[in-house]
């Protein structure tokens, strides 16, 4: 009686990690897409989502089975985005807010000169927009990435970043002014090329 | 609604994020303001711009580290059974074993030459409800003058 209880659990485990692996399977591109575009970099990326499908192993009875998995996920990869940064002590990248007196900022992203990934970057996003991305702070860029890179919802946002429609609608404004700017400002010509093409 | 009002719910005019009345509002103002259409016209260029940027794609072998990362990393890492034949470990359990076998052979021999079990008893008064018992000897214990009795099992029985 105790083997067929022992053999039991042990099939429920097997059963899980096989169901896990193959959400894993299904949802790993998005997830990549996703990390990619908050960490900016390949290696940061892979790390993010390693650990965000962890957490979601590990914290797989919470989650309600009526709603995606992704929006789940995305959740977590957006929660655990935070917590490496803060790990790292890394918490903001320079704001545009905080431009100097003579319009002069250091932006802090990778330089793609001597970056391997150049190519990559190229590939699968505008470089100037990933730029820009970097360049806004935290809470901004997952609300801008969430709504119109992942075309979610303002509902569906707030609730993967746990705060009020109100609060996603002002990061999201206030987050396509800011990127509006940078490109403006340092890379007018691709800006304008785009808004001449719509 | 004036301009400064219009402009901050530019985005979620966009977004189609505003209720009914305001969304209304304003339509007709960027209707007739050309700087709020502007204005309006720049951001659903950004909103545009990231909704076009193609996924980036993860390396090819990513999917299977990453699936090798985080099984190793949440299931429970499995007991090793690792026995190896060696020389030593089998002398010792074949001395421990007859060690063993040996004891339990004299502890069984020793016990079948033994005296008969005799029994004292410390009580004054005499047990004279011994049955099927054979009394060969009464005496009287030279410590404390108590009478003893000696009984023996009768073999015949």
């Amino acid at each position: 009686m105790l083997f067929a209880a022992l053999r039991e659990r042990t099939e429920v485990v097997k059963d899980r990690a096989r169901m896990f692996e193959g959400l894993i399977r299904d949802t790993h591109k998005q997830a990549y897409g996703l990390a990619y575009r908050l960490t900016g970099n390949p290696s940061e990326a892979e790390d993010l989502v390693q650990e965000s499908f962890v957490r979601a192993f590990r914290f797989f009875d919470k989650y309600d089975d009526r709603l995606p998995f992704t929006s789940w996920l995305y959740r977590i990869i957006s929660n655990t985005h935070i917590d490496l940064i803060r790990r790292k002590g890394r918490l903001k990248t320079t704001s545009l807010d905080n431009s100097g007196p003579e319009g002069t900022t250091t932006w802090d992203v990778a330089d793609e000169e001597s970056s391997p990934d150049r190519e990559l970057m190229n590939d699968s996003m505008a470089e100037p927009v990933q730029k820009a991305l970097l360049s806004m702070n935290e809470d901004f860029r997952t609300a801008v990435i969430l709504a119109d890179v992942e075309g979610m919802a303002y509902e569906e946002v707030a609730e993967i970043m746990k705060t009020s429609v109100g609060t996603v609608r002002s990061r999201i404004h206030r987050g396509r002014k800011q990127l509006r700017d940078h490109l403006l400002k340092n890379s007018p010509d691709f800006f304008g090329r785009f808004a001449n093409e719509l | 609604m004036n301009c400064k009002a219009v402009q901050a719910r530019l985005s979620a005019y966009l977004d189609k994020e505003l209720p009914g009345n305001e969304h209304t509002a304003v339509r007709a103002h960027v209707f007739d303001c050309a700087s709020c259409r502007e204005e309006m016209d720049s951001l659903a260029t950004i909103k545009q711009m990231l909704g076009r940027c193609a996924a980036p794609e993860p390396a090819e072998c990513f999917e299977e580290r990453l699936i090798a990362n985080v099984m190793r990393q949440v299931e429970p890492p499995r007991k090793q059974w690792n026995f190896q034949f060696r020389p030593a470990f089998t002398f010792a359990g074949i001395a421990a074993c007859s060690m063993v076998a040996t004891l339990l052979v004299l502890q069984f021999v020793l016990k079948a030459d033994s005296a008969p079990v005799t029994q004292t008893t410390p009580d004054r008064s005499i047990a004279f409800d011994i049955q099927r018992d054979q009394i060969y000897a009464v005496g009287t214990d030279p410590m404390g003058g108590i009478p003893v009795i000696n009984v023996q099992s009768d073999p015949n029985r």
